[in-house]
């Protein structure tokens, strides 16, 4: 794919870096909680629909449960299978939409017929040796992370504490920044995590801020050194050429770095024609990567 | 007004000491009561007298301890609240001796005089009441001169004045209070001798008072520069005068000195540390430290500093306009920098304004000094079009400056609200319902009565009533009488009343002018008068359908609605929710046809207005995301749709702007602002700062493939 072709391609990519053969896999289980309302219903299938649409358009190996689907024990047996089928080196994307609930002792997923809880999904969880990231997106969600916090495990929630209990807005704000190229902050065609949830979580404050309500929702994000980020998911190339034009951009890059770090000890002038340098190099190394037709 | 805080014979003769200038004699004599009185409401009073509080306090206390129904310790201690900006206490104490002896005199006339100050109508009624049981009494007499001169009734006044004067026995602290009354008109009338003042400088020379009073009924009329100099007076004369410096500090706020407001509010607090406007305002200027001024040479804007660099393309825009076009409508041309404060708190505007938090009002302009809520206090979905306001405001900064501050209340605000509607950035007509109701129900005032319906309202909703109806005269004297404003505001600079305004400026009797706006009223806007009721039916069924979600019924309700009162923009307007039906309903040509005549109307809510930019193209588009950027500059959504249109529509330097300010709001995505900031420039011809901005985005974003093109093209 061309770099000049991102924006119609944007998200998947970079959340899952399509790679075959013997590149690790990555699974993905939406679980749609019930609505209650037919306003909710409609809300919470095009957030559902929105997440499925997004990691299916980069290959990702997609389950959705919906409807009477989505009751506890279907989410127990659908990540068994999985635990089955995924090994060490892969992935599982494990998002939830719906209502929550705390209770004082524990976060409920909202499901038809008996609730799961964090609990429930934590002890699940456990047999799955894929390194995971967790996207629970109701209202109360933050009632689940002391819970469902692992070391090899990413949780992102709606909300800071079980207390939040109104509807929330984050995943209308994270799927707006799975699409919306302005979330990457770095512009390297890769969407981290963090730029993900920065972005969502400045969505949901805006929200609030120019309705001029109180915020009830606060999106948290724990995400421990050494578990999967997205922008590892990038497969390493296999063209020799390639990896040495790689190196040297990151080697140009790198010198950026550090004269980023000189830039108060420096007079504004000598800085910025510093920088221009180093930029009108890595211009040309991208430009050989581009013509190459490379996504590094 | 003095506040009497002592009450026997005995604390009278000290109070007498004092008021004669001879400070030593007055202390020593209220320290001679507190050691010999056996009296604690005296020795209450005593301790007021010295300026202890706090003591004074303690013996008023003791003295209701001993004796629940004391009824003179009561009223002390009341009054003695009063004193301290106590308001709520003082009205408390006062009303627990009318439940006590409820035709108690000094309790009702303590109540009128709290009244009087937070300017309640009932003030009114219970001085009548008071004069009509003891006609000669000097309390109501001086309090209904007061309230006469507040009024502008100065020969009322003067006659009043004339009468307690007359009296053999008046206390000297009364005569002193009917002086200052009466030399304040002297003063307020510019005569050339005023010989009440020379009289109260015979008693005594050092009376700072006298110029407090006056500066007060110049405060009150907004001619903030006369008060500032008479308050200097007032406290040059008599430094212990800490109201007076507290009210000249927020004077010289009013006029943008800032240091000397400050210093006087200090000195103001170390004398009387009770003082809320004090404090509160002090606590301000820690506040406006924090501020950005972006200064020009004909425009000062402050703001907090994330808001500053977002809102100053708007504000100097109407700025240059209200220069260019607004002024010479009225033969004015600005001399002096405008200075545009803008809080992103309500309170803080309010104490800016008042020294109080808690005012309803949302904007306010002293002289050059224009000061109001900005949109991050109060934004479009609460009703407040901010820009609209600032226009408002700016035809302020224009008519008080062109009448050195002797404009009439009325007519200032009616040019104000007729500039927003003819000339401001919405240009809307659109009077609120409560309006219509009071005109059809006779509830009008004559326009010589006008001023009455901003400072004593007599029912709710009053002020707002007052505002359209004098916005509508003035548009009224606009149409029927070319160049009739100017002339009328050449009469107030030259000190005529608003009567004379009307005889010289239009040559009509002021009731002739009451008469023409029946007309204009019944031949503009009869039709919407005679449906007010069918109106507010249909859009309340309009409303419950929408509800219910039977889109066909709502849009059908809220369309005839519509046709009975086209220009209705306000909240809760039917256009809103017929273009939310027929979206609904899918009926887009409905939809974009309603959203149109609704925009045309200036309407501004933010939905209807998203949908009607995504509609339309070329300048009909420009022109919605203008008004939309506008309505809501803290989006930077909006500001960056509107820079991307604007160059679209090849107009680079505007867009730069845009661009400008939305990397002044702190964008999640800094690269790309600062990367099509510098696209913008670049089609300026601007290559330096495009290359400056091309470096920052790419600073932060070094791969960013765009920006990397474009520093290699601008390095070519």
């Amino acid at each position: 794919m061309s770099r000049a072709g991102w924006r119609s391609t944007l998200l998947l990519p970079l959340l899952l870096a399509g790679c075959a053969g013997a590149c690790a896999s990555t699974r993905v289980l939406i679980v749609t909680g019930l609505a209650g309302e037919a306003g909710y219903e409609s809300k919470f299938a095009t957030e559902s629909d929105g997440f499925a649409e997004a990691f299916a358009a980069a290959d990702g190996q997609i389950t959705q449960l919906t409807g009477s689907a989505a009751q506890r024990e279907s989410v127990q047996n659908t990540l068994t299978a999985i635990a089955d089928e995924l090994s060490a080196e892969d992935r599982l994307i494990f998002i939830y939409v719906g209502h929550g609930s705390y209770d004082g002792r524990d976060f409920r997923f909202n499901l038809p017929g008996p609730d799961m809880t964090a609990a429930d999904l934590a002890g699940w969880l456990e047999t799955v040796p894929a390194l995971q990231l967790l996207i629970i997106t109701s209202s109360a969600s933050g009632a689940a992370l002391e819970t469902l916090k692992h070391e090899r495990r990413a949780l992102m929630t709606a909300t800071r504490s079980g207390d939040q209990n109104n509807v929330t807005v984050f995943a209308g704000y994270l799927l707006e920044a799975l699409h919306n190229p302005g979330a990457d902050i770095d512009k390297d065609d890769r969407l981290s995590l963090t730029e993900a949830f920065d972005f969502a979580a400045a969505g949901v404050a805006e929200h609030y801020a120019q309705r001029r309500l109180m915020a009830t929702e606060h999106p948290q994000l724990d995400s421990p050194p050494g578990t999967f980020m997205l922008t590892d998911l990038e497969p390493p190339p296999q063209d020799p050429a390639l990896t040495a034009l790689i190196r040297q951009r990151d080697a140009v890059e790198a010198d950026i770095a550090v004269l980023k770090t000189r830039k108060a000890d420096m007079t504004p002038d000598a800085y910025f024609n510093q920088l221009q340098q180093h930029l009108l190099e890595l211009a040309l190394l991208q430009k050989r990567l581009d013509e190459a037709e490379v996504l590094p | 007004m003095m506040l009497a805080l002592v009450l026997s014979v005995s604390l009278m003769a000290c109070q007498d000491s004092g008021l004669r200038g001879d400070a030593a004699a007055a202390a020593s004599c209220f320290r001679q009561i507190i050691n010999t009185s056996a009296d604690s409401a005296e020795i209450a009073g005593a301790y007021a007298g010295l300026g202890n509080y706090a003591a004074a306090s303690d013996w008023y206390r003791k003295a209701l301890n001993t004796d629940a129904d004391d009824l003179a310790a009561r009223l002390g201690w009341a009054r003695l609240f009063a004193s301290v900006h106590q308001r709520g206490d003082a009205e408390t104490l006062f009303r627990e001796v009318l439940e006590r002896d409820p035709d108690n005199f000094a309790a009702q006339l303590g109540l009128a005089r709290l009244y009087a100050r937070s300017f309640d109508t009932a003030a009114g009624t219970l001085v009548e009441t008071l004069l009509d049981r003891r006609p000669e009494s000097p309390g109501p007499l001086l309090l209904k001169a007061e309230m006469q001169i507040e009024l502008g009734q100065h020969e009322a006044a003067s006659g009043l004045l004339q009468r307690l004067l007359a009296q053999a026995d008046l206390a000297l602290a009364d005569r002193l209070d009917a002086l200052a009354l009466r030399a304040s008109i002297a003063e307020l009338n510019g005569a050339a001798d005023n010989p009440w003042l020379d009289t109260i400088m015979e008693i005594n020379p050092d009376n700072g008072q006298v110029y407090a009073t006056a500066a007060y009924f110049y405060i009150i009329t907004r001619r903030y520069r006369e008060a500032v100099a008479l308050l200097e007076q007032a406290v040059s004369r008599d430094p212990e005068l800490w109201q007076a410096h507290s009210d000249l500090g927020l004077n010289l706020l009013r006029v943008n000195r800032l240091a000397d407001a400050r210093r006087h509010l200090e000195t103001a607090y170390r004398g009387d540390p009770y003082n809320p406007v004090t404090v509160n305002t002090l606590r301000l200027l820690d506040t406006l430290e924090g501020f950005e001024a972006v200064a020009g040479e004909r425009l000062i804007v402050r703001a907090e500093a994330d808001e500053a660099r977002a809102l100053v393309p708007f504000v100097q825009s109407m700025a240059a306009r209200a220069a260019a076009e607004m002024a010479p409508r009225y033969d004015y041309q600005f001399t002096r920098p405008m200075i545009v404060e803008l809080y992103q708190h309500h309170d803080d505007f309010a104490v800016r304004t008042a020294g109080l938090p808690g005012i309803g009002i949302l904007g306010a302009t002293f002289g050059d000094v224009v000061v109001m809520d900005g949109p991050g206090a109060k934004s479009i979905y609460e009703g407040f079009d901010w820009s609209s306001a600032l226009w408002h405001e700016m035809a302020h900064v224009v008519t008080l400056n062109a009448t050195d501050n002797l404009v009439a209340r009325w007519f200032s605000e009616g040019i104000s609200v007729f500039e927003e509607w003819r000339f401001g950035p919405a240009m809307r007509t659109s009077l609120p319902l409560n309006f219509l109701e009071a005109w059809q129900d006779g509830r009008l005032l004559p326009v010589a009565d006008l001023d009455e319906g901003f400072i004593r309202p007599t029912y709710e909703g009053q002020v707002m009533v007052s505002y359209v109806q004098s916005g509508l005269i003035c548009q009224l004297i606009s149409e029927q009488y070319p160049g009739g404003l100017s002339r009328m505001l050449k009469v107030y600079r030259d000190g005529g009343d608003s009567q004379a305004a009307i005889r010289r400026g239009l040559a009509v009797e002021p009731a002739q002018l009451d008469e023409s706006l029946r007309h204009y009223l019944q031949q503009h806007w009869g039709a919407v008068g005679a449906g007010l009721e069918a109106f507010a039916e249909l859009q309340d069924a309009a409303q419950a359908a929408l509800q219910e979600e039977d889109w066909a019924q709502s849009l059908e309700q809220a369309r005839l609605a519509v046709q009975l009162y086209p220009g209705y923009v306000e909240p809760g307007s039917p256009y809103v929710t017929a273009v939310r039906a027929a979206a609904e309903l899918g009926d887009s040509e409905q939809q974009l046809r309603l959203s149109r005549a609704y925009f045309a109307a200036g309407g501004r809510h933010p939905a209807v207005l998203s949908e009607l930019a995504g509609k339309t193209t070329g300048e009909e588009q420009l022109a919605v995301l203008n008004a939309q950027a506008l309505a809501l500059p803290l989006q930077i959504g909006l500001r960056e749709q509107l820079a991307r249109a604007l160059l679209d529509a090849d107009q680079p330097a505007a867009a730069a702007e845009q661009y400008r300010a939305v990397l002044s709001l702190e964008p999640h995505d800094r690269a790309a602002a600062h990367y099509q900031l510098a696209t913008a420039l670049n089609a300026t011809g601007n290559r330096a700062d495009a290359r400056q901005q091309v470096l920052l985005a790419l600073e932060i974003a070094p791969r960013y493939p765009e920006a990397l093109s474009l520093l290699v093209e601008l390095q070519q």
